[in-house]
């Protein structure tokens, strides 16, 4: 039980003086379904306590950073959303952002709410199946299905606009696709005004209870000098106590006219990645509450009604969904490179992009959160009990094509 | 002992609530679908099968520009042969999808010259092999009324003639 | 599937450029010159076309090229000679120290850009990393970049202090760079993945091996002359 293994002492010692016990190599996955997608590790035990731990990883390398080589930017653009398929809008921010750094393109306020409105909504909506997927590996089913409730609620919006319930292909360059449907943004004021009592549920039924608290207090500690040596970011680091959050600290797309906290815990163990994570999703519900009132232009339906009625100011350059219509078939961005780094669910997106003035990009590099996370694993796993593995995994919030790419 | 009693207290307490709040449920409408007798509520621009519309009269509206081919992310699915006949008038020869590859990104709709290819809501592409998912002309063309619908459901009355 | 295809399919290194389809084959390469003189194409697109013996793919480049003419402005920019780099302030610093850094300007996003010996890469590290003026702690993406005659390696820097970034740059000649782990370990699975995509050794990296690709797998795939070799693979070729 959890509860005794907090009372041992660190290392097991005297387990290693009374017993001689060989050591014992056990090997997790690569298809065990707490490994949430497929991912080895090869522990190494000494009776209940974990030695030595070597993640093998690269079961779901998909080469995204060699297509791109065969590809046109325009075209390379809907296979972003495998890269990490549970919060795609912000890759696909990091690329286009890059891009329109790279050639300049303007991008209209009004899209850079609606990209806002997505990715916080998306962030909602990772952390919501983080949620349900991390109850489950500590034994807790119910809270998966409600989290999947809510969560199916997010992915209709995200139908509405852009078609696709998770391979979104929306952002373009210099804009979006499409404005949003008439009404959307009432749906999203909806969903989002009724989802504090969805949260306040979950809390009731998982954040008090005593098994759960057992199982996470104290367990998988990590401190901010660890977190940060080995590259861990987003809400795993902010745990850790260091309040890091590139919306705040660097603030980009229109992060800066919004108002919301940085939610950070003190001990850094399981509980408080846990709390972090659920204190996120409120603040990502304040933001998309200021922007759904601050969105210039409001509704479309609002400003389409301007517009019939020959309303000058209802075409003016923010209220478009284009900063400047390209063409998509020979777009080609001048030459240059820009390097985008994003506060994607999991902590720091990266994407470096060389352009060499023709169609396609020289060189992509994808920086995946859940990768530098990953590799936290194997220090932080030494010494701790065996049964705590999958808690102390599933709390690190990784996902597997973005460790692969 | 105090600490066990209270952490036994709180603990039942904590358990309580929580199978409260999920006994609440019970009287909650599901919110899951009965799938195949009921559909799901689609969206308008919903990815799904690609068809090519056609004109009100059912010829050809694709004009084998060749756009939609070379956008596609996935190398060749997209397979066009046309050529022009006395008039200058292109006819499409050959016009396939291999939608076993297609990924559903949407970017040929997109940048089609002429809205002719397009999405419709149909999701249900079970097939017994990978050839009868290589579509032709025929099966991905829709017929001059449905084309009609399609174009007034979506707002894209420039090609209704 | 479009791995597999990649693997089958490697592309000459001067065609990189230059090809916008997904399969270059030979018959698709012909269209690949045309985007340079797209309003030229127009004119002879009539005569081109009736010829019919003109590949189809050529006669798509030419009607969309035709189309793309309208919006000229996305035509590249012509590229002036460029001022020399202005020194940005970690350039400076590292100058003040003793070190040798060649400044490169700022990237699209206005992050400072600093080429550095690869002799001097782990000293630079170290200083920058323990520093009060730069306290770069934050190690985040090690990238390799292949520019066909020679192999770069970027780090990309990030100070949880100053909230600012710096990417240093740093060329592996003979394909060889010392090893960052030592200074930020989380560089270990960086230099591994960077190992393992494009043949970097780096020096006292305490496991260097694939990470990535599988552990018996031929030649480093992201560097532009990558031509799938293995015998093992040809039964992917359909
Ligand atoms: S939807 Fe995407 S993958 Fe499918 S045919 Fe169109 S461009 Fe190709
Ligand atoms: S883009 Fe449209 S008009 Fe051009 S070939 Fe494709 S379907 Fe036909």
């Amino acid at each position: 039980m959890a509860t005794t293994a907090t009372n041992i002492p660190q290392q097991g010692v005297f387990l290693e003086k009374d017993i001689d016990t060989n050591d014992m190599v056990v090997n997790i996955g690569p298809q065990h379904p707490s490994t949430h997608g497929v991912l080895r590790l090869i522990t190494t035990l000494d009776g209940e306590i974990v030695k030595n731990i070597e993640p093998v990883i690269g079961y779901l390398h998909r080469s995204k950073e060699k297509m791109a080589e065969s590809r046109s930017l325009y075209q390379y653009q809907p296979t972003i959303d495998r890269v990490e398929y549970l919060s795609s809008f912000f890759d696909h921010y990091a690329f286009v952002s890059t891009v329109e750094a790279i050639a300049e393109l303007e991008v209209p306020k009004r899209v850079q709410y609606i990209r806002m409105i997505t990715m916080e909504l998306n962030r909602i909506t990772s952390h919501l199946l983080w949620f349900g997927t991390f109850l489950l590996d500590l034994g807790a089913s119910s809270p998966m299905f409600y989290a999947f409730r809510e969560r199916e609620k997010i992915l209709k919006l995200f139908e509405d606009l852009t078609g696709a319930r998770m391979m979104y292909n929306y952002y373009r360059f210099g804009g979006v696709i499409a404005d949003m449907p008439e009404g959307w943004l009432d749906k999203v004021r909806k969903v989002v005004d009724e989802f504090p009592d969805r949260l306040d549920e979950y809390e009731a039924i998982v954040t008090k209870n005593p098994i759960f608290l057992d199982r996470t207090i104290g367990i998988g500690i990590m401190s901010a000098e660890m977190a940060l040596a080995n590259g861990v970011t987003g809400p795993s680091l902010r745990a850790s106590g260091i309040k890091l959050d590139l919306r705040k600290t660097n603030p980009y797309c229109s992060y800066d006219e919004v108002d919301f906290d940085v939610p950070v815990g003190n001990t850094g163990d399981c509980y408080d990645r846990y709390r972090v994570r659920f204190q996120e999703m409120r603040e990502s519900l304040k933001i998309i509450r200021q922007a759904i009132d601050k969105i210039p232009g409001g509704d479309t339906a609002e400003l389409n009604k301007r517009r019939a009625a020959g309303d000058e100011t209802a075409n003016e350059m923010d209220l478009q969904i284009y900063g400047k219509k390209i063409n998509l078939i020979t777009y080609k961005p001048p030459k240059g490179e820009g390097s985008t780094i994003v506060e994607s669910p999991r902590g720091f997106l990266g994407c470096y992009i060389i352009t060499d003035g023709s169609p396609k990009a020289y060189r992509i590099k994808w920086r995946g959160a859940s990768f530098s996370n990953l590799s936290v694993l194997a220090p932080l796993m030494k010494g701790l009990l065996f049964p705590d593995l999958m808690a102390i995994f599933g709390s690190i919030d990784v996902i597997l094509p973005e460790v692969d790419r | 002992m105090s600490v066990l009693d209270n952490k036994v207290v709180s603990g039942v307490v904590e358990v309580g609530r929580g199978l409260a709040t999920v006994a609440k449920h019970l009287f909650r409408p599901p919110v899951t679908l009965e799938y195949p007798e009921v559909m799901p509520d689609l969206s308008d621009r919903f990815h799904g099968r690609l068809s090519l519309l056609t004109k009100s009269g059912g010829e050809d509206l694709c004009i084998g520009c060749q756009a939609c081919a070379r956008v596609c992310p996935c190398g060749d699915l997209i397979q066009i042969e046309m050529h022009r006949d006395e008039q200058k008038v292109p006819v499409i020869d050959r016009f396939t999808i291999d939608l076993g590859r297609c990924i559903f990104c949407g970017n040929c709709t997109e940048v089609c010259p002429v809205d002719c290819i397009k999405m419709q809501d149909d999701f249900e592409l079970a097939e017994y092999s990978r050839e009868a998912l290589v579509l032709d002309k025929y099966a991905l063309s829709l017929s001059g009324e449905e084309s009609d619908e399609y174009r007034v459901r979506h707002g894209l009355e420039k090609h209704v003639e | 599937m479009s791995n597999e295809k990649e693997k089958n399919n490697p592309q000459e290194p001067n065609e990189v450029e230059a090809s916008l389809e997904t399969t270059p084959s030979a018959e698709e390469k012909a269209p690949e010159e045309k985007p340079k003189k797209a309003v030229k194409a127009k004119k002879s697109e009539d005569s081109d076309e009736v010829a019919k013996a003109a590949p189809k793919k050529e006669v798509a480049a030419q009607t969309t090229e035709d189309k793309a003419a309208a919006p000229k402005e996305v035509a590249p920019k012509k590229e002036e000679t460029p001022p020399p780099p202005e020194p940005g302030k970690y350039g400076e610093l590292l100058q003040a120290n003793g070190f040798s850094p060649t400044h490169l300007g700022k990237d699209a996003k206005g992050t400072e850009m600093v080429d550095i010996k690869s002799t001097e890469l782990r000293e630079v590290s170290e200083f920058l990393r323990d520093n009060s003026a730069s306290k770069f702690d934050l190690l985040v993406y090690v990238a390799g970049v292949d520019w066909k005659d020679r192999l770069e390696v970027v780090y990309y820097l990030y100070s949880t202090q100053s909230f600012e970034s710096l990417i240093l740059k740093a060329t592996a000649a003979d394909e060889k760079l010392p090893s960052v782990t030592s200074v930020w370990p989380t560089a270990d699975w960086h230099e591994r993945e960077t190992y393992d995509l494009f043949g970097i050794t780096f020096e006292g990296h305490p496991n260097l091996k694939r990470i990535l690709m599988p552990s018996d797998w031929l030649g480093f795939p992201l560097r532009k002359d990558y031509k799938v070799e293995d015998p093992r693979l040809v039964w992917n070729e359909r």
